[in-house]
């Protein structure tokens, strides 16, 4: 029975190609904006939730409060919490980060770029706590002074010419020799340039103001027995509000949920477009029903029961929807692909998108259910209309 | 011929009120009509006699004001509307004046069509369709839409869809209306032969000419059957 229905529904589309497509658009575009942004922001949350895990889980992250967005330099941490931090019995060592924008010259050429200022007292250990591996040359020695480490973007594609290891780069007036280069990572280390904390102190004069720092909780420590107890100590210390302090897992429970605030008013903007789409299918419905009013007539003189029109238009709205929805989960797919290669073309090569075939899954059942919604009413009236007078339609 | 006693439609004192805004229409004014089975019976009458209303009553298309109308015994009237589609489909073929097919189907699955309705098997469906079409000398024509069609040949189509569910009745109205003289007489022929083979045929007509086929003629004026009957079968 089904099959035949799909025969009557599927020519009568032939009929009206152009028309039904158009009808669906609404469903496509929903339902494309669903499959996509579902995707990408999975995309994001791998992404973060792997970089997350290159910085270690066994570090707690110390930050100035109100920050909005990653730490960037502008914001510090009060005096007195390194210090504090390094005596914590919690804590094995401490890596104290000074972030500074400052001008870079290399050759002829003057850039703007982000300081990452690093402690040599721990030599190479706070950069295999984030998993950088250092591609040519070597890490820092301590004490070591007058010396950068670059990021990969910033030794191959930043300057017009490229920075090979032992030349010398001026920041904000002072000389430094690279001594080393980053493999490439994807993420904002790229364009990052390491020099030597102490220089840092002196050249953007900060003593004991720093902008974010991480501590390493020693083996064996909870790190969340850590986290309350350095919270409540450091607190009753500095005062309320003067640092906030995070294990990884709060600060990426912190990110998804904003990244998750993001999704819902974009998914809340797709819903209105399926909402339009559903209107679309009723409407044309509506005007499928008033067309065919002669056939219908004719299918119930010749012995079709009302439930028999009624499912006939219900299946052909269904479909409707579901020709959408089909559409929708392949543009939307291969519009999340795009967005993974142009991310991975800025530098954001961490963004991985996959299709999640519970996604496709729901935004087709999703748009059949939608596209036989907005069919009842037209159905309804379709199946109600009385043989005489929808045989005597003209 | 052989001829029962057996009535297959029955219509007893059937009136029609169509009630519009303020003014009544009385289309049928105590129709009363009763057809044999086996019979060929013409329902003759000008227009405005409350003809189309007459055959939406003998084909079980709507249900009398007051009245009764019987299918085979059964009172239409005290039937729903999806057990009265089922009967219809099963006890009356329609021809219609203006043929009538769905025209996104092939000739083929129109007929086929009303079958789809009972129930009845692909492969059953297909058989059938053929043999008709091939009976009403369409074999070579089934995969064929009806806008691909004559007139002629989209009538002879319907009248194999209306044979579809092997009905009693064939109720055909102005089945000529639509076509030149010549494929009228052809499709007559049809609507003969399938009275030979034992089918009842109602023919609803304002013909003469058409009418003289039938073995019985009844006129339709003022929404009820003139009392004067020509050439009794």
């Amino acid at each position: 029975m089904i099959k035949e229905y799909l025969n009557l529904i599927l020519k009568s589309f032939k009929n009206r190609q152009l028309r039904s497509w158009l009808t669906v658009l609404g469903i496509i575009i929903g339902v494309t904006a669903i499959v996509a942004l579902i995707s990408i922001s999975q995309g994001m949350e791998n992404a973060i939730t792997e970089q997350f895990q290159k910085m270690g889980t066994d570090s707690l992250r110390v930050l100035p409060p109100n920050l909005r967005g990653p730490p960037a330099g502008d914001m510090s941490l009060p005096a007195g919490v390194a210090d504090y931090l390094e005596k914590s019995p919690y804590i094995d060592y401490i890596d104290r980060i000074i972030l500074e924008f400052a001008t870079v010259e290399y050759g002829n050429e003057e850039e703007y770029l982000f300081i990452n200022a690093y402690d040599t007292e721990l030599e190479s250990k706070g950069f295999s706590d984030m998993d950088l591996e250092i591609e040519e040359g070597r890490a820092f020695k301590i004490g070591e002074k007058g010396n950068a480490i670059i990021g990969y973007d910033i030794a191959h594609d930043q300057f017009d010419k490229a920075v090979h290891l032992g030349t010398s780069i001026i920041v904000d007036g002072q000389k430094f020799k690279v001594i080393g280069i980053f493999e490439k990572t994807g993420i904002n280390i790229d364009d990052r340039i390491y020099i030597p904390l102490d220089d840092a102190k002196v050249l953007f004069d900060r003593e004991d103001e720093y902008n974010v720092i991480v501590a390493k909780v020693r083996a064996g420590v909870d790190i969340e027995t850590a986290q309350e107890n350095i919270e409540k100590r450091l607190t009753r210390k500095l005062g309320e509000d003067e640092f906030n302090i995070y294990t990884p897992a709060q600060l990426l429970e912190q990110i998804n949920s904003i990244l998750g605030a993001v999704q819902m008013v974009l998914v809340g903007i797709a819903f209105i477009s399926l909402l339009v789409g559903a209107i679309g299918i009723m409407n044309a419905m509506y005007t499928s029903v008033l067309e065919r009013t002669r056939e219908i007539g004719v299918m119930k003189a010749i012995g079709a029961r009302n439930g028999d029109i009624m499912t006939l238009f219900l299946l052909e709205s269904g479909i409707m929807g579901l020709a959408g929805g089909v559409v929708g989960v392949i543009v939307g797919s291969i519009i999340a692909y795009m967005v993974e290669v142009i991310a991975a073309l800025a530098g954001f090569s961490l963004l991985s998108i996959s299709i999640d075939y519970q996604v496709v899954l729901f935004a087709l059942a999703f748009a059949f259910v939608v596209g036989i919604v907005s069919g009842t009413l037209p159905a309804i009236r379709a199946a109600g209309l009385k043989p005489v007078d929808a045989l005597r339609y003209e | 011929m052989k001829k029962t006693q057996k009535s297959i439609i029955k219509l007893e004192n059937v009136w029609k009120i169509y009630e519009m805004g303020d003014v009544k229409v009385e289309a049928l004014r105590g129709l009363s009509l009763d057809v044999k089975k086996h019979e060929f019976v013409a329902i003759k009458g000008p227009s405005g006699s409350g003809k189309s209303t007459a055959v939406n009553m003998v084909g079980c298309l709507d249900i009398p004001s007051t009245g009764k109308i019987l299918l085979d015994g059964e009172d239409i009237s005290l039937m729903g509307e999806s057990d009265l589609a089922q009967i219809r489909g099963r006890k009356i073929g329609f021809v219609f004046q203006k043929f009538n097919l769905i025209p996104t189907l092939t000739a083929m699955e129109n007929v086929m069509l009303p079958m789809v309705f009972q129930g009845t098997t692909a492969e059953d469906r297909q058989k059938r369709a053929k043999e008709l079409l091939t009976m009403v000398e369409l074999g070579d024509r089934i995969d064929h839409r009806p806008s691909e069609l004559s007139g002629g040949q989209q009538q002879r189509v319907a009248i194999a869809r209306s044979l579809a569910n092997d009905p009693e009745v064939i109720l055909a109205d102005e089945p000529t209306g639509n076509l030149d003289s010549k494929t009228g007489k052809m499709v007559m022929f049809f609507l003969k032969k399938l009275h030979k083979t034992g089918k009842t045929i109602i023919m609803v007509t304002h013909d003469d000419k058409l009418a003289k086929h039938a073995d019985r003629i009844e006129h339709l004026i003022d929404g009820k059957i003139e009392q004067k009957r020509k050439k009794r079968g």
